[in-house]
This record gives structure tokens, sequence and C-alpha cells, in this order.
């Protein structure tokens, strides 16, 4: 057996010491993500959990989404996220057109895949003043973040999925 | 909230099913099962009391690791003491319940805080009790009432107590009114205090066992060190903590609440507006970014929005005959193969049969079943992503008027006194009203919302979780806030003032008004809609 060289005991040293500084670097992230996320930390680690949100600082996707639809005229809406899907759920004001239902759907499609840039799928979920549901309307976030980049409401209509809402004791 | 807490609330719902006094009344009352002390003080030899049930709604639910829950009671109380004097009290609470899986996940417990009204009435004998809901004379005080509760969970039940720990009076009627403490929300005891209140209510979202799992070994396995870490990445989707006007969270719950069969679930930490945030934050911060004015959205992309818009705000049309609507709506329904369209037409087939078709529905299902046919509106998907970039991207004055009213929509008081204190305004004599000419918005208000006395001024009557209240003022009068916005205080001494609540959006515009607390206008009591 061969005795290494200083050279290439000190570069083997190097790439020792690199590759662990990396594995340290990569495993402080991902705990900073995983509390930044809210995934539950010891004590000690508890200032890495992400602060209340500021009143007056940028707002976060829930936030922005539903900012955006005020700005629409839906004074009631609900916004979340899990595993990547979106659902917006909004109370329409007044259903007295189909053009209201037609935009509506558009509007809450786009204000939820634009306000996850992360988002893969995207649902919409149309309600009456009354709360009686009415649509539901699903599509691939990519497809309608590419659909509002070209304002074509055209290919967004080719590619979503719609769903009546009848519920008991709620139909005509 | 600290360990100590846990523990007294925990202690709490242990020891609660050993109560005999209150396992005998939890059989002739509702979830909530609210004792009052003068119940325990005038009994027997030292007198009598007579209850009227009103509300008694309990909901709590697990929901991403957290509980949530929400109470609304009501009730009638009358007394009569030893030397036969009666009264009455007619109260009102509303609190909203949060906390968290206790004891392994076989116990929950947390805090409670809201707002209740208790209103004196004086009466002849008990025999009138069932008069004094409709009367309109009492005094009444509100209160800002909070303490701690907790409940062990079994079979999907969770038996428990809520023990009130604070009771601030908000506002109250008359300078004479009678102000009660937290205790006297609580059940007679010997112990300072008080005993708490029992409730016994179906828990949504517990485990297969009837459990709540906890953070560390249900919820946050479900999440996942990923899907945590990929949160983490994407930013929380959190909204400041706020507390969110009574009168406006009951409706909105029903939105967030709803489960159509056959629909997308909303995830666990959905956020929804006048829920989990007040729509007027929303707003004061759109106004404060400089993205919505009195006339609606502005900027290029606000602008933008309400062009697009335009045209489904004015299609729409008078409501249809029932009959030829119904008959059209399943034509269409027919020739759809669109999830849900059969049984939508069944529904509609059976609502026709039996003559009970609401025309109003109809004309939605209607609208809703020929958008799904055709396209019948051009775009506002571009619109809408230039208004998601201004809402993210334009940063919000950290000072000024327009910050201040944000920080006040939340309940913030680190505000200057005129932020929210109507009388610290700029007093605006020409908007100033009177209390009979239907002229200037409280006039609007009074025309819509309204009712007259005779030859008096106009009365304006709102319901709150303290229960009914009329004003009469004889004038209006008006003060200007420095973000602009005008409050018309109730009177020269009024508590409450009215304030434009209209959403004016790109594509819907509300017409309501608010009715705030005058030396707290973040608190809105009412909300008029003006349709």
């Amino acid at each position: 057996m061969t005795e290494q060289t200083p050279r290439r005991r000190f570069t083997w040293r190097i790439a020792v010491a690199s590759a662990l500084a990396v594995a340290a670097l990569t495993i402080a992230a991902l705990v900073v993500l995983y509390a930044r996320g809210g995934g539950p930390v010891p004590d000690a680690l508890e200032f890495l959990r992400p602060k209340a949100p500021d009143p007056l600082g940028p707002s976060g996707s829930a936030e922005t989404a539903l900012r955006t639809l005020r700005l629409a005229g839906f004074d009631q809406a609900v916004v979340g996220e899990s595993g990547g899907a979106v659902v917006v759920r909004v109370a329409m004001p007044e259903v007295r057109a189909p053009a209201q239902v037609e935009l509506s759907w558009q509007t809450a499609l786009a204000a939820g895949a634009l306000a996850y840039p992360y988002a893969r799928s995207v649902t919409a979920q149309l309600f009456a003043p009354d709360d009686t549901p009415l649509l539901e309307v699903s599509a691939d976030a990519v497809i309608v973040r590419s659909a509002a980049a070209r304002d074509d409401a055209a290919s967004l209509r080719r590619y979503a999925r719609l769903r009546y809402l009848p519920a008991a004791g709620a139909s005509p | 909230m600290s360990a100590r807490l846990i523990a007294l609330a925990c202690a709490l719902a242990l020891v609660a099913p050993v109560s005999p006094a209150s396992a005998a009344a939890a059989d002739a009352r509702g979830p909530y099962d609210h004792v009052w002390q003068a119940e325990g003080m005038f009994s027997g030899e030292r007198g009598e009391t007579r209850r009227l049930a009103g509300t008694d709604e309990m909901s709590l639910r697990l929901e991403g690791g957290s509980f949530i829950g929400h109470v609304a009671y009501a009730d009638v109380l009358g007394t009569r003491g030893p030397d036969g004097a009666a009264s009455a009290q007619s109260a009102s609470i509303e609190i909203t319940l949060a906390g968290t899986p206790a004891d392994g996940g076989g116990a929950a417990a947390g805090s409670f805080s809201g707002q209740a009204t208790l209103v004196s009435h004086a009466l002849a004998s008990l025999d009138e009790l069932r008069g004094v809901p409709a009367s309109p004379d009492g005094s009444s005080v509100v209160y800002e009432v909070s303490g701690h509760w907790g409940a062990r969970l079994s079979g999907g039940i969770a038996d428990g107590e809520l023990l009130y720990e604070r009771a601030t009076p908000l506002w109250q009627e008359s300078p004479t009114a009678e102000r009660k403490g937290a205790e006297w929300f609580n059940r007679l005891s010997a112990e300072p205090g008080g005993a708490a209140q029992r409730f016994r209510v179906e828990v949504s979202g517990l485990d297969a066992a009837g459990k709540a799992q906890t953070v560390a070994g249900g919820a946050g396995r479900a999440r996942g060190f990923f899907g945590y870490v990929a949160r983490g990445l994407a930013g929380q989707p959190g909204v400041p903590a706020a507390p969110v006007p009574l009168a406006l969270a009951k409706s909105a719950r029903a939105l967030k609440d709803a489960a159509p069969p056959g629909a997308a679930k909303l995830p666990a930490d959905s956020v929804a507006v006048d829920v989990d945030v007040p729509g007027a934050y929303l707003d004061a911060k759109n106004r404060a970014a400089g993205l919505l004015a009195t006339t609606g959205p502005t900027g290029d992309a606000g602008k933008r929005l309400t062009l697009a818009w335009a045209p489904a705000r004015a299609a729409a049309v008078p409501l249809p005959d029932p009959a030829t609507a119904a008959q059209d709506l399943v034509r269409q329904l027919r020739d759809q193969d669109v999830p849900g369209s059969a049984d939508l037409a069944r529904d509609v087939e059976a609502a026709l049969r039996s003559g009970a078709a609401d025309p109003a529905l109809l004309q939605a299902w209607q609208a809703v079943a020929t958008a799904v046919r055709q396209a019948v509106a051009g775009s506002v998907l571009g619109a809408t992503q230039a208004e998601v970039d201004a809402v993210r991207s334009v940063v919000v004055p950290r000072t000024g008027p327009y910050a201040a009213a944000v920080l006040v929509s939340l309940g913030s008081r680190a505000v200057p006194p005129p932020a929210f204190d109507v009388r610290g305004m700029t007093p605006d004599r020409s908007l100033d009203s009177s209390g009979s000419a239907p002229t200037g918005f409280p006039g609007i208000v009074l025309a819509r919302a309204g009712g007259t006395t005779s030859g008096g001024p106009g009365t304006l009557t709102y319901t709150t979780a303290a229960g009914r209240t009329t004003i009469a003022p004889d004038v209006w009068l008006a003060y200007e806030r420095a973000d602009g916005t005008i409050f018309w205080l109730a009177g020269s001494e009024g508590a409450v003032a009215l304030q434009d609540g209209t959403l004016r959006g790109a594509g819907f515009t509300l017409p309501r008004a608010y009715l705030d607390d005058a030396s707290y206008v973040g608190r809105i009591l009412a909300v008029f809609d003006l349709r």
C-alpha cells in the first residue's frame, strides 16, 4: 500500500471538510425552513418560528388573494392551501347574469394561482349570496398562470374541470 | 397560553363530571349550560327564578391541530326576592373559543373571549316575564368577557367547563346602570369568582378513537417534515390576528363551514374574511397602499380590473318567471355532461312540481348553467394578474393616517386618539344631518334600515351579541378622520357612530353602513345592508 503524499492528504481533508460543511448547512437550512413552516420544534429553537405577521408589512399568500378578491368586490371569501392545492371559495354578491358567474371563477382561479406561486392546482368554489353552493371549477395552477399571462380565458375554459354543487335542501 | 393555565383548564375538565347540580341542569338545557348566580341565590324560601330560553348554540372543532369553538347564548331570567320585589335580566353572550389538545389527546384546553350584554328590566311580577324580550325599556351594559375552558374528550363529545375571569364594561346605556363583575357570569359558589359553567358538545375533527391528535403526534406527522419545509419555503399564509366584529363573523362563518357534497374540502388552515381576518382590515390596507378609493379600485391595475368587469356589471337581468325559468334550466342541464348536472336537474324538477321554486335561486342556477355551457364573457385574467402584482408589490406606508386606519381596523390602540375616537376627530358641520330629514348618509341608512317615530327622529335598531338596541338621535354630527373617513355620531352624547362601509369593488358594489362604537371605531357593532 502506497502512502499518501502530504498534498493528497490535504486535498482529502479539504474535500471531507467541504462535504461536511455542505451537509451541515443543508441540514441547518432544512431545520430553519421546517421551523418557519410551522413544524413542532423544541423550546430552544422557538426563535426560528415565524413572527406574527406585521399588519403594515408585505402581504402573505392568503392575504394577497383576499385583498385582490376584495378589490374585485367579493365581500366574503375563504382561501387556503394544502400540499400545493389551493382552494378559493367566494360568495358572489349577486348572481343575475351568466357573465358574473364566468368572471367570478376567472377572478377566483387567478387570485389563487397567482397569490400562491408554488401551487400545483387551484379550485374555485362559487356560492350564492345566501351561501348556497353553486359551482366548482378546478384547473392546473400552471395553466391558470399561463392563461393569466396571456389574458386568455378561452384556454382556461378548455382545460378547466367544472362541477355543479347541488346541496340537499339548497336547490330551487 | 402558559402551562399553568393549561393545567388549570385541564383540572376544570377533570372535575366537571362530578358536579351533580350542573349535571341535573344539563338535562333541560342546550349544549352550553349557563346557570346564573341568581338561580342559586333566589330559590326556595329566598325567592323564585324563572328563565325564558333563547339562543343556545355551541360548536367545537379540531382544525390544524387547534380547537376552534363558538358559543351563542341568550336568555331572559326573572327573579323574585324574599321581599317579593321582581326584576328581570335579558342576557346575550357570544364568545369564541381557541385551544389545543391536552393530556395525550384525551382532553382539550384553551381560552375564550367575546362580548356579553346584560339588560336590566323592572317587573311588577314574574308573570310579566314573557313581555320582556319585546320590551324596549331596560338599562343595558355591554361587556368584553374572557376566561379559560377545558374539556374531557370521549366518544366524539367534549364534556367541559368554562370559567369567566374578566368582564370589562365597554359601554352602558345609562351612567347609573349596575356593572357586574366576572363572577356574575359564573355559577354561584363559595369560592371567590364563582364556579365554572358547563358544556357538552359534539366535536368535529377528532380521530377514530374520539381523541384529538396532538401537534407532535398527529397533525404534525400528517404534514410531515418535508411538508413543513415546503411551507417554510413558500412562506406562511398567515394574516395578523385580529378581533372580528361579532355582527360579521356569524354570517361569514357559514361560508367557511359549508361542506358541499363532492366539492374539494377547504384546507385546515384556510383563512376566511370576517372569521380569521376582518374585511375592514383588508380594505384599509388596500386604501393605505393607494389601490382603493371611495370610488373603487384605483391605479392602472384597478382601472383595468374595473373595465374588464364592466360588461358583467351591466348584464344583470330581472328575475325570471319561475315556471319558464325552471323548464329552461332543466333543458340546459339535460344537455350537459357535467358532474352534478343530473342531480341538479332532478332537484329543479322536484321543486317545480311542488311549487316551491325560489325565483332568485332559479335565476342564479340559470346564470350558472349558461356560463357552464358556453363562454359568455371576456377575460379578467390579465387584469386580475395586474391587481395581484400591485397588491404584492405596493408598499404600505408605516406612518400617517392611512397606516393608523389599518391598525385601528385590527383593534390596535397604539394610534393617536383621533384615529379611533370619533369625538377626537375634526367636526365637519356642513355634513351634519337632522335625525328626521332623509338627507346625507344617515338619512339614507334611516330610509333603508331604520324606522320612524310619530313626528320624531328616525330610529335605528340594531342587534349585536348584546341584544337589540334602538337609537333615535335628533341630530347626526359629522366628524372627519385624518384619512378622510367620515363618521356620523348619533347625537352629541352618542355612544355609536355611522360609517359608510360600502365595498366598491371592480365587479360588485355592496352598499352598506357600519355602526361603530364611537370611542373605538375599529369595533363594528352592526352592519346594515342598504341594497
